[in-house]
């Protein structure tokens, strides 16, 4: 299948070979380190001297996912609340959402609930949540522990798992993006075969963490 | 202990001293005699540093060569020239806006600084207001959080703020949280942190907190309205922004439609900090010269600059990825043009600019500026105490939420009316029908590509079948008028489970009439232009100047207009495009 601009539908006017385009916005509170993720993920550093993030920025990554070339465009957005009116505009078309908390500061925690609003306003109902705990190499200075976050995804049906990551350490962040790509082509594929078939119900659409990439810690 | 015994010890140590020292010595370089890192010119950061303090990726060059030695020697004179019309200021306009341009040289740039902002006036009509706001900031301010994080950020690479509460981070962090109680209604915003950091770097404490609030407050540099909730003055601004790409970049502007390259996407920064962190620094400074001499209007015209000088690398650009790369971050580390010469470029496009009446944006409204009086203090509500993010929206928002979603969908229309058009012209014979568009919307790349998440209005737009076409003029503009929605109904509300439906697009219904109101605008608004190339088409100002020149916009429009009328054929706006250098500034040669 063509590549196609999500915003706009229309076939990529584009070389570059890959078999689907994702869109994948970072939101969460200020100072999470949504930027430090998307580098260390992006270009496979981890800059300790970030400014902060004014609107929003962009960057692509082209990751391999079961044989297909899958283009994730990423949007890496503004954590003060003033931003949110034009950050919020960039989820409409997202099909993915990375909520990051920081796990060594409680509040950006308890604003979660805030941030999940948001998303459901604003973002198609099949959008693919997932949260991201991050800076979890400050072990000394957790503040949230993993088992919580585990526990409140059980309520909140649209976060498809969550997950601890240290962009300094590079622990889990081409995982938790590897994760989602696979689960947003499948999510694709068996709706493609949906399409087929109309009356064919998929059963557990909403699932496996197992079969994510093996070397995912998700539990 | 005596006094004699408690000066035998003194005089003990200073002996023990000198002989740990010349013993030192005696070791000379041998490899025992241990030294700290800074104490030899190996210590990396001495290479590293520039003049302004900021540290590089790698080792600066050690020599000069007779071209920077050339500029050391004329920035010395000038040094000279400022100190005498600092001496005796105000000085006359043209010799200041000479020499600004030129730019201020570094040793000087604090009392020059200080005078275009008016600091010391400043500080003369507010004795003690300053200490009393950072009192109060203490105590009250519910933005301390938020600039923490921000100032242990800030300028991270340069050495007064590297290091965590060094003095300057220090006297950031006091700065923004006093503003944010003196303008309590502005509060703090993240960009302020870097304005308020450039600031510091020539300034005193107290001096950068009153250059920050002519920064905000004063009508000619107008922050506040760029940093306010809802953002009037970046709207007001962006918007300008586009008018004047589509008018005399057209080509460009249409590239960026066409890859999704919205202004909102790169001229955030820029306008928000003033290119800080988006060119090289000594060059922001440069255009921090200007724009504290000239104002707001400098911005505008730095962003057309900037776009007009790497219009061509831009152009070769053929995906999203690169352009924004391009712009946030290649033009950071490598600007490609030299100050001087991108100052030059700068001046040019700003006598452009006047000269075709488009320097100035609209008027800013009332709600740009403060409307408390600013150093009264207010006592925040217990959500703000808290910092909890709210959960409901304010007008102001809903409204900027409105207006960011229906600029996308326009943008939006706009590549399908540029998309189609070049794939009949690709003359394949067989533009896009109904048909072709349905199923590429079923073919979505994913699930949430389907149309109710485009368009959370439902509306699509579509072009309907005008496929065999092969006059590409009126297929083009028939294809505009045949815009039309595809639904009546917004589909999600099929789409969409039922409990879900009210949480999403709570206000989707007001989003709903106002975006088919703009639609229908923007559709006027082509026909009307349509209308306007047919009609008699009034010269632009600056046309009978330009004549004069050689260089003749109403000619090369004229022409245009003249043959579009022996075609018969419909015109169309962007058909210009071949004409794209006709209206342009690139044509008049910068």
């Amino acid at each position: 299948m063509t590549a196609r601009n999500p915003q706009t539908l229309m076939a990529l006017p584009n070389e570059e070979n890959f078999d689907f385009l994702f869109k994948i916005v970072l939101i969460g509170d200020c100072g999470t380190g949504k930027t430090c993720i998307v580098d260390r993920f992006k270009t496979g550093n981890y800059i300790e001297r970030h400014g902060n993030t004014i609107g929003v920025d962009f960057s692509m990554k082209t990751i391999a996912v079961e044989t297909k070339q899958i283009k994730l465009q990423i949007w890496d957005t503004a954590g003060q609340e003033r931003f949110r009116t034009i950050t919020q505009s960039y989820y409409r078309s997202a099909n993915g959402v990375l909520i990051v908390y920081d796990i060594t500061k409680r509040s950006s925690f308890s604003n979660l609930q805030k941030w999940i609003e948001e998303v459901r306003r604003y973002t198609a109902s099949n959008v693919l949540i997932i949260l991201i705990g991050n800076k979890c190499d400050m072990e000394t200075e957790r503040e949230v522990d993993f088992e919580e976050a585990r526990q409140m995804c059980q309520y909140i049906p649209e976060i498809l798992f969550v997950m601890e990551t240290s962009a300094k350490e590079n622990m889990n962040v081409e995982d938790a993006f590897r994760c989602l790509a696979t689960e947003l082509k499948r999510q694709h594929d068996a709706n493609n075969v949906e399409a087929v078939d109309e009356n064919t119900i998929t059963l557990g659409q909403g699932k496996p963490l197992k079969s994510c990439s093996s070397s995912c810690n998700l539990t | 202990m005596t006094d004699g015994e408690q000066r035998e010890a003194l005089v003990r140590r200073a002996e023990d001293e000198r002989e740990e020292i010349v013993k030192r010595y005696e070791l000379g370089l041998d490899p025992t005699n241990i030294v700290d890192p800074w104490e030899n010119p190996t210590f990396e950061i001495y290479h590293i540093t520039d003049k302004y303090g900021f540290m590089h990726d790698s080792r600066l060059p050690t020599t000069r060569n007779s071209q920077e030695m050339q500029l050391t020697k004329i920035e010395l004179e000038r040094d000279k020239k400022w100190m005498k019309m600092l001496a005796k200021w105000p000085p006359p306009q043209d010799k200041l806006h000479t020499r600004v341009y030129k730019g201020i040289p570094k040793a000087v740039r604090w009392p020059a600084w200080k005078k275009l902002l008016n600091v010391d006036q400043s500080i003369a009509n507010n004795v003690g207001v300053y200490p009393r706001m950072l009192q109060l900031a203490k105590k009250y301010s519910t933005e301390t959080r938020q600039i923490d994080a921000d100032v242990n950020r800030q300028f991270r690479d340069n050495l007064a703020y590297r290091e965590r509460y060094s003095i300057k981070q220090c006297s950031l962090f006091n700065v923004l949280n006093a503003y944010s109680i003196y303008n309590s209604e502005l509060g703090y915003c993240q960009g302020m942190a870097c304005v308020a950091g450039v600031l510091l770097l020539f300034m005193q404490e107290e001096e950068a907190f009153w250059a920050l609030n002519t920064l905000m407050t004063d009508q000619k540099y107008g922050m506040h309205g760029l940093f306010i909730e809802g953002f009037p003055k970046l709207t007001r601004f962006i918007d300008h922004h586009d008018r004047i790409l589509s008018k005399i970049m057209r080509k460009l502007h249409k590239h960026f439609t066409k890859h999704n390259v919205d202004a909102l996407l790169y001229a955030i920064k820029w306008f928000f900090v003033v290119f800080v962190e988006r060119v090289p620094f000594s060059l922001s400074l440069r255009v921090w010269d200007i724009f504290l001499l000239d104002g707001d209007r400098v911005i505008l015209a730095m962003a057309i600059t900037i776009l007009y000088l790497h219009k061509d690398e831009l152009l070769r650009m053929k995906d999203m990825d690169a352009i924004i790369e391009y712009l946030q971050v290649k033009l950071h580390k490598n600007f490609g043009y030299s100050d001087d010469d991108t100052i030059h470029a700068l001046e040019r496009v700003m006598k452009k600019l006047k000269d075709l009446k488009l320097d100035a944006p609209p008027p800013a409204k009332s709600n740009e500026f403060p409307t408390r009086t600013l150093g009264d203090f207010v006592e925040a509500d217990m959500e703000k105490k808290i910092g909890r993010r709210r959960n409901d929206y304010t007008d102001t928002e809903k409204q900027v939420i409105t207006d960011v979603i229906s600029r996308q969908e326009q943008n939006a229309i706009d590549v399908q009316s540029t998309v189609s058009y070049e794939t009949s012209e690709c003359a394949t014979g067989d533009a896009y029908s109904m048909k072709t568009y349905q199923s590429i919307t079923s073919l979505a790349t994913s699930p949430a590509n389907s149309s109710y998440s485009l368009y959370s209005n439902g509306y699509v737009v579509t072009t309907v079948e005008n496929a065999h076409e092969h006059n590409h003029d009126a297929s083009r503009s028939q294809s505009i008028h045949n815009l039309t929605y595809l639904n009546s109904q917004p589909p999600q509300q099929n789409a969409l489970p039922n409990g879900l439906q009210h949480m999403r697009h709570s206000f989707s219904s007001d989003s709903d009439s106002r975006n088919r109101l703009d639609l229908d605008q923007a559709l006027e608004a082509l026909q009307k232009q349509q209308l306007y190339l047919h009609g008699k088409p009034p010269p632009p100002p600056a046309g009978h100047r330009e004549l004069d020149r050689g260089i003749s916009i109403v000619q090369n429009g004229g022409r245009h207009m003249d043959q579009q009328h022996n075609n018969g054929a419909y015109a169309n706006v962007s058909d210009a495009d071949d004409n794209d250098d006709a209206l342009s500034v690139e044509n008049t040669r910068l």
